[in-house]
């Protein structure tokens, strides 16, 4: 998972070989596709892969996700980067790489102990 | 010879000594003075049935001393000079002292005179029934005939116990007397007591006030279709719902009343720099470790920042954990005053990492001091918490203390729900 996060983060830590080897591999078929990878991963660390087009709009991610998880869509947060983000965003707006990983979080409350 | 007395008979003796003049005039050397400071307060709280008891007690000692026959003359005109320093004042010649010594008054209380006759003295014991039996009282002829007989002893020691009946009766004024656990205690209580009244100012002084327009602006927070976004953050009617009286905050609330404090803090100068994080930041620190975080502040620049807000959510609590980099510590606010050690350990360790990975040296752990603030204003019920937790959040982003109680949350709420609606805090 470092090797994929280290794609969009060159400028703050190039000094990580494993990161630039993932670079160089990463950006051939960023450059040939239109389409990208994404990974979904949920509070509890599991994972889910999806493969979808720059230009659409992570909605269908998102419902995908939800009807495959087993939540109501509008109960589960999707954050980049510690980020909230909406239905409306596409990877190209939000500047997604093949292999990002977006988190996906579920309802906190709280009241007292 | 003095000597021979027991050790525990001749301290009292001294004691009685010491208790004919009650003051610092006593110049006898410091066991003396020890003695006189232990048996001071008893003497002067006494009620006059014990006093009594006492007075007899130690009388009846002095008298068995000073007219034992080992004892002689010598110890007598030796506790004659030491009556006369520690008793009278040192305007007196020695002739009057002497005169005042040898005179005895016969017209006093019949109550007080008393036998000198030294075989009675002799024969009197310490318990106070076999003491009464001993010496029994005596009307103004029968003791004006007896002393008629006494020898100058007698005449000393009659007089010296006059002396300490009359001592005994004195009532030393309450401000010379040394208590010092007392006075400990009305320092406390004076504290306590000090202390309820600041809070009770604050509770009095601490009004939260809306504006004119709260009540339709909150009302229509609740509409359906209501929602507010920043930074991508929504929040909508569903979520205002967590904020009605009684009910459980989620994690909307509070991450969008974050980011109202992170836009408040970069429009409003003379505020400190704020970051704060979302909900999910520390427990996905927490289950999932640092590198999971690590690009959540790719956008921030968190070391130039004052302080860092971190909402902390515990299954189904809500507490507040703020990183102060100008004081270079790491507060946890928890309104059910709980520890969380794991939580400071982690953030620390946080820090860490990303002082590595973003500024690219170490931090020096040792200038951090790590807390978990305990006077702070405590929860009383099992809902609020969320509400204490964006309190804490909102004051801290000032630098402003806090001041707020359980009873406010009522209002806090209202007043959450209005700044939620009109998208900037009060």
């Amino acid at each position: 998972m470092d090797s994929f996060d280290g794609n969009k983060d060159d400028v703050v830590s190039s000094n990580n070989n494993g990161n630039q080897q993932a670079d160089v591999k990463e950006k051939k078929p960023e450059t040939s596709t239109e389409h990208i990878n994404l990974k979904v991963v949920s509070a509890d660390n599991s994972e889910v892969m999806f493969k979808i087009k720059r230009s659409t709009k992570l909605e269908k991610l998102m419902q995908a996700y939800c009807s495959r998880a087993g939540k109501a869509y509008g109960t589960v947060r999707f954050l980049v980067d510690g980020e909230r983000i909406n239905g409306d965003n596409t990877p190209d707006g939000l500047g997604l790489e093949d292999g990002d990983t977006i988190d996906a979080m579920t309802e906190q409350i709280g009241g007292s102990c | 010879m003095p000597g021979s007395f027991p050790r525990k008979q001749k301290l009292r003796t001294r004691r009685a000594m010491a208790a004919k003049a009650p003051s610092e005039k006593i110049d006898q050397g410091t066991t003396h003075h020890q003695s006189f400071s232990r048996s001071r307060r008893p003497l002067v709280t006494d009620n006059k049935a014990r006093t009594g008891g006492l007075l007899r007690d130690r009388t009846n000692e002095l008298v068995r001393h000073y007219t034992m026959p080992s004892n002689g003359l010598g110890a007598s005109s030796n506790a004659y000079s030491r009556w006369r320093s520690t008793s009278q004042s040192s305007s007196q010649t020695e002739s009057e002292v002497l005169s005042e010594f040898l005179s005895l008054n016969t017209t006093d209380d019949p109550s007080q005179s008393i036998s000198f006759d030294s075989q009675s003295a002799i024969s009197i014991d310490d318990s106070l029934p076999e003491i009464d039996r001993a010496s029994p009282r005596m009307d103004d002829a029968q003791a004006g005939r007896k002393a008629v007989g006494m020898s100058k002893s007698e005449l000393w020691i009659a007089q010296l116990r006059k002396k300490i009946e009359q001592s005994l009766q004195v009532t030393v004024p309450a401000k010379s007397v040394a208590t010092p656990a007392y006075d400990l205690i009305c320092k406390d209580e004076g504290e306590l007591e000090r202390r309820i009244e600041r809070e009770r100012q604050k509770k009095s002084t601490t009004r939260i006030s809306l504006p004119a327009d709260a009540d339709s602006v909150i009302s229509s927070a609740f509409k359906a279709g209501f929602s507010r976004e920043i930074n991508n953050t929504p929040v909508t009617a569903q979520d205002i719902v967590t904020l009605k009286p009684g009910t459980w905050l989620n994690d909307e609330v509070i991450n969008y009343y974050m980011q109202l404090i992170i836009s408040r803090a970069e429009k409003t100068s003379g505020l400190p720099r704020v970051h704060a994080f979302n909900t999910f930041f520390f427990s996905t620190l927490r289950d999932s470790g640092y590198m999971r975080v690590r690009r959540w502040t790719r956008k921030t620049k968190l070391f130039e920042k004052d302080l860092a807000i971190v909402p902390v959510h515990l299954g189904v609590h809500w507490c507040c954990a703020a990183i102060d980099f100008r004081k270079k510590t790491i507060a946890y606010y928890d309104a059910l005053l709980g520890d969380n050690e794991e939580c400071l350990q982690l953030l620390m360790q946080y820090l860490h990492e990303e002082s590595k990975d973003k500024v690219g040296c170490e931090l020096d752990a040792s200038e951090w001091s790590m807390v978990c603030a305990k006077d702070i204003p405590r929860q009383k019920n099992g809902y609020d918490c969320g509400v204490f937790a964006i309190t804490f959040a909102e004051y801290l982003a000032r630098d402003a203390p806090l001041v707020f109680s359980q009873s406010h949350c009522p209002t806090l709420r209202r007043k959450i729900i209005y700044e939620i609606a009109s998208g900037a805090l009060l």
